[in-house]
């Protein structure tokens, strides 16, 4: 009698949490899902019955007239797989050389490093002073330096790194010492292969960054043969009328609803196929960071 | 007492070995500390604009000093007070309304132990953080705009149309950004709480269970304690953040980089320096608001870690 109403109750509570929990993630779906929609929309039906759950009129119209003007995506695309692939490759592969020696007690200069990183998450100079001396004295506008070196050794990343590298048993690494291996070979052959999941946890992120970066393009990219992903997404209002002249729509006589919709799908599915395949390692990655760190 | 000679020699020989090491483990942190020195550390040179009327082709060395003016002239002006408190009282309602939503969906998603449920939820909740604010404009655009989700219904419901980004309903901004951000930041902050309350000892949950705790016993004596240092430490950081903003969310969601109607409301400090700075070339008036808000944070972080550390000598951050 007692285990029946407390099975009644603990049932009542995963009902209610089940409902709320599925409240919230329509909540997220529900822009998303807004734009998968308009983008293949019927413009004239977008401006006459507004956007719906369920589109409008359903055709491929937005995507032809991107196609119809893929140069523009395609160069942003080549800008955003450089600095994404490029980026977090150098990036993570940096964060780990540091985060390494950090994770050695015995490590003499351990210290005045982490002092200077936590100064550096403290206090930072602002945005005017970094502006001025990358466009006036290391002169990398338009560059992919600018785009790439600035995001590199995250604080955060590094404390990841740095709890993943702990837990590796130090016995691994001595062994190898004594057989002459040096440190930074012991670092490559040794331990970065054993924090897989922890590196591809901080890719996923790293590489997200990277990927979603419009504000240092917004700042230091004026060259639109150099615009990323982000400063397409930007413009794209003004792109896209181009491109419908170029399609042969007369800009004015429709929106441009749909075909902006359609580009900002574009500009989002390769970081979330990224995201899809890569998933599982968010969650148990964090793990590391959150408990310990 | 004495040390035993051979373990003496035994400690020696190993402290040299360490001290081999050491000159790899220098050179391996070398890029990241150039890195950090260049871009966290040189630029405090340029701090020195905030102290001058600065003029690009006269440099950072030959512009003139006019000392504290430039504070000055921002303190006298009204929009500061203003710009600092929308920044201020924004950031404090995205962490008094963010952290308790976050803490207790985490502890839900945890009750909830249908391993494909939670991983279809945690997927869900994560995807707005993977979309940029640029795109996220557009959606949040679909949904709050004349043509937008929100107006659909109302046209259905035959209630008039409300243009959203008109300067008249600037005061539905605070909310209405309140709302994306919880849209966009909620699912990492969610998984983050829940990653920590998976590292939890499980032994704890069946030591509670045979001592008869239910379900709620052992969520408020177990859960919700552990939950506290990565509570400490996130709101020790917003603290620390609280005179700055996530800039794309306060630039492109109100379009305050093309129309600037929500500026009443959504101006806040982080934009209101690239405007004056980069848009205006106002370099040395965007560097003093700069300053200001990176010693107010430093001095709020310190502070913030003081009071938890005297509360809770575990949850502090430094």
């Amino acid at each position: 009698m007692k285990k029946n109403r407390k099975i009644g109750r603990s049932l009542v509570f995963n009902v209610f949490n089940v409902l709320w929990m599925t409240l919230f993630a329509i909540y997220c779906l529900i822009p998303i899902v807004i734009m998968l929609s308009a983008s293949f929309s019927k413009d004239e039906a977008l401006q006459q019955y507004g956007y719906s759950i369920v589109a409008r009129g359903f055709n491929f119209q937005a995507y032809s007239v991107v196609f119809m003007n893929v140069i523009p995506l395609l160069r942003a695309y080549g800008v955003s797989f450089v600095v994404t692939g490029g980026g977090t490759l150098l990036n993570v592969f940096l964060t780990a050389m540091i985060a390494y020696p950090l994770s050695k007690p015995h490590f003499r200069y351990k210290s005045h490093i982490t002092v200077l990183l936590l100064i550096t998450m403290l206090f930072s100079p602002g945005m005017v002073p970094t502006y001025i001396l990358i466009t006036q004295y290391l002169k990398w506008k338009n560059t992919f330096a600018v785009m790439i070196i600035p995001q590199i050794g995250t604080t955060f990343y590094i404390i990841l790194l740095r709890t993943f590298f702990k837990e590796i048993p130090a016995e691994i690494g001595e062994s190898a010492k004594i057989d002459g291996c040096s440190a930074f070979r012991e670092f490559l052959t040794i331990n970065l292969p054993l924090s897989l999941p922890a590196l591809a946890t901080c890719s996923i992120l790293v590489a997200l960054g990277y990927w979603n970066d419009w504000g240092t393009a917004y700042l230091y990219v004026d060259d639109n043969r150099m615009w990323n992903v982000q400063m397409l997404m930007i413009n794209l209002v003004q792109e896209v009328e181009l491109w419908k002249k170029n399609f042969g729509l007369l800009a004015g006589t429709a929106s441009s609803d749909s075909v902006v919709m359609a580009t900002c799908v574009l500009g989002t599915l390769p970081i979330l196929g990224v995201f899809m395949a890569l998933q599982k390692y968010i969650v148990s990655g964090m793990t590391v960071g959150a408990v310990k760190g | 007492m004495p040390k035993d000679k051979a373990e003496k020699r035994e400690r020696k020989k190993k402290f040299n070995l360490y001290r081999k090491d050491d000159v790899s483990y220098l050179a391996m942190s070398f890029p990241v500390i150039l890195k950090t020195l260049v871009f966290s550390i040189l630029p405090l040179l340029w701090l020195l604009m905030a102290f001058e009327s600065y003029k690009g082709f006269l440099g950072i060395f030959g512009s003139k000093w006019v000392g504290f003016e430039n504070f000055a002239y921002f303190f006298r002006s009204k929009v500061i007070w203003h710009v600092i408190w929308n920044t201020i009282s924004l950031n404090l309602l995205f962490i008094a309304v963010g952290t308790p939503l976050t803490a207790v969906m985490a502890l839900f998603m945890f009750e909830l132990k249908n391993r494909f449920a939670t991983k279809l939820f945690q997927t869900i909740y994560f995807i707005p953080y993977l979309i940029s604010w640029t795109v996220a404009s557009y959606c949040i655009e679909g949904v709050l705009g004349t043509n937008g989700l929100i107006n659909t219904m109302f046209r259905g419901m035959h209630i008039p149309a409300v243009d959203f980004y008109n300067t008249a309903n600037g005061k539905m901004w605070p909310w209405i950004l309140l709302l994306c951000n919880i849209w966009k930041g909620q699912g990492y902050s969610v998984i983050m709480y829940y990653a920590s309350l998976s590292g939890i000892d499980t032994v704890l949950f069946e030591a509670a269970e045979l001592d008869g705790a239910n379900r709620f016993q052992k969520m408020w004596h177990i859960s919700v304690p552990h939950l506290r240092k990565i509570m400490a430490i996130l709101l020790i950081m917003s603290m620390g953040g609280i005179f700055r903003s996530d800039f794309g969310l306060f630039w492109f969601i109100p379009k305050n980089d093309s129309a600037r109607a929500l500026l009443d409301t959504t101006e806040v400090l982080d934009t209101y320096i690239y405007q004056l700075a980069i848009r205006e070339t106002d370099y040395s008036s965007g560097t003093a608001i700069g300053l200001v808000q990176s010693i107010v944070g430093t001095v709020v972080l310190l502070g913030a870690n003081f009071v938890v550390k005297k509360l809770d000598k575990d949850a502090a951050f430094i």
